[in-house]
């Protein structure tokens, strides 16, 4: 074995020193080695020194293919939507809140103005019923349309949900809102 | 003893000797401690030391204090779970002189390059020891190979980095 082997041997050893790759017996043998080679001290300290580089520089590479894929992927999100597209989800969206918006604020108010007669009544449920589409103004029911749920059955309808499929348009772009309120007994009566 | 010549001393050796007990203790506080030591050694007898010498015998002393920590407490249970390398924290921090700094970041720019002449396979053996931390036995089952393939791996993949560093 030749002086360049032997440097070779020393630096393959000092890794596995330092990556605690070798056995105690091992181990135990080369510290002893390092009490008086100092040669075997410079080969730790290189190892270390190396690994530290090497550690260092894999986790930049790594983090530089991090970064990348991050742009690439936000480059994705941004043009899976073009323009037009997302300028109309956008006006989607909103009209669909501004709709959900008025028919809470109608519910509420409704409700609000019913209230001392709905708490003296026999708790019967009335379906309030609007349609819209994304295009139009809400169209809510009119007051005289409102339906005692209890009196649907006795006028004929199986069930509410008959009522509703009765009630509903055909038109496929059309879109539904139920609520359940209480009403009080006069409008049942009114009703009938 | 000068604490100009001390403070020279440590400016020179006090990284390396430092790597050099981490490797030994695996622990930064101690590894520190031992390197504080070490230098006050170095100030009451370093008179007697001559310069061209000093190196050798710092790591000489620094192993000797190392020894003495591990006797004294139970460290000679070693901690497995540690990558040596990585327990000098401040190796790339701020906390680092900025000389000091500058020169690992330009050799890490250099390892880069020279992690670029490794073979795919080198590379992957490479990273997976000292990026991911995992031994050699679990690398070899990792990638179902037979551990002498991936010690032959590592060890001929340090050699070119050497090399490729050297040039």
């Amino acid at each position: 074995m030749n002086t360049s082997d032997q440097l070779e041997e020393l630096d393959w050893l000092a890794f596995q020193y330092v990556a605690d790759e070798l056995d105690d017996v091992e181990r135990a043998a080369f510290e002893l080695r390092l009490e008086e080679d100092t040669a075997a001290c410079e080969a730790v300290v290189s190892a270390m020194k190396l690994a530290q580089a090497v550690d260092y520089s894999l986790g930049t590479e790594l983090k530089k293919d991090g970064t990348t894929l991050e742009a690439v992927d936000r480059e994705i999100r941004s043009t899976s939507q073009s323009p037009a597209t997302a300028n109309h989800s956008s006006f989607g969206l909103t009209a669909a809140f501004s709709i959900a918006a008025t028919i809470a604020a109608a519910i509420c108010g409704w409700w609000l103005i019913n209230q001392p007669a709905a708490n003296s009544s026999d708790n019967h449920g009335t379906v309030a019923i609007a349609w819209a589409d994304s295009g139009e103004d809400t169209n809510w029911a009119s007051s005289a349309d409102l339906i005692v749920a209890d009196e649907l059955q006795s006028a004929g309808y199986e069930s509410i949900q008959d009522a509703e499929d009765d009630l509903l348009l055909d038109s496929d772009d059309e879109w539904l809102l139920v609520a359940l309120v209480d009403i009080e007994d006069t409008n049942s009566e009114s009703m009938e | 003893m000068d604490p100009a010549l001390v403070q020279t001393a440590y400016e020179d050796h006090a990284t390396d000797l430092k790597r050099y007990l981490l490797s030994i203790l695996r622990d930064d506080a101690t590894s520190e401690d031992a390197l504080q030591d070490t230098f006050e050694t170095f100030m009451q007898k370093g008179d007697s030391v001559a310069i061209k010498s000093t190196r050798a015998w710092l790591f000489r002393v620094a192993y000797q204090k190392a020894m003495l920590v591990k006797r004294k407490s139970a460290m000679r249970t070693r901690n497995h779970e540690k990558i040596a390398w990585r327990l000098q924290s401040t190796q790339f921090d701020e906390t680092e002189s900025a000389e000091s700094s500058t020169i690992l970041r330009e050799d890490s720019a250099r390892v880069t390059d020279a992690l670029g002449a490794l073979s795919e396979n080198q590379k992957t053996v490479v990273k997976m020891r000292i990026h991911d931390g995992l031994k050699f036995r679990e690398i070899a089952e990792e990638l179902n190979l037979p551990l002498g393939t991936v010690l032959t791996r590592m060890r001929s993949a340090l050699q070119k980095l050497r090399n490729e560093l050297e040039k």
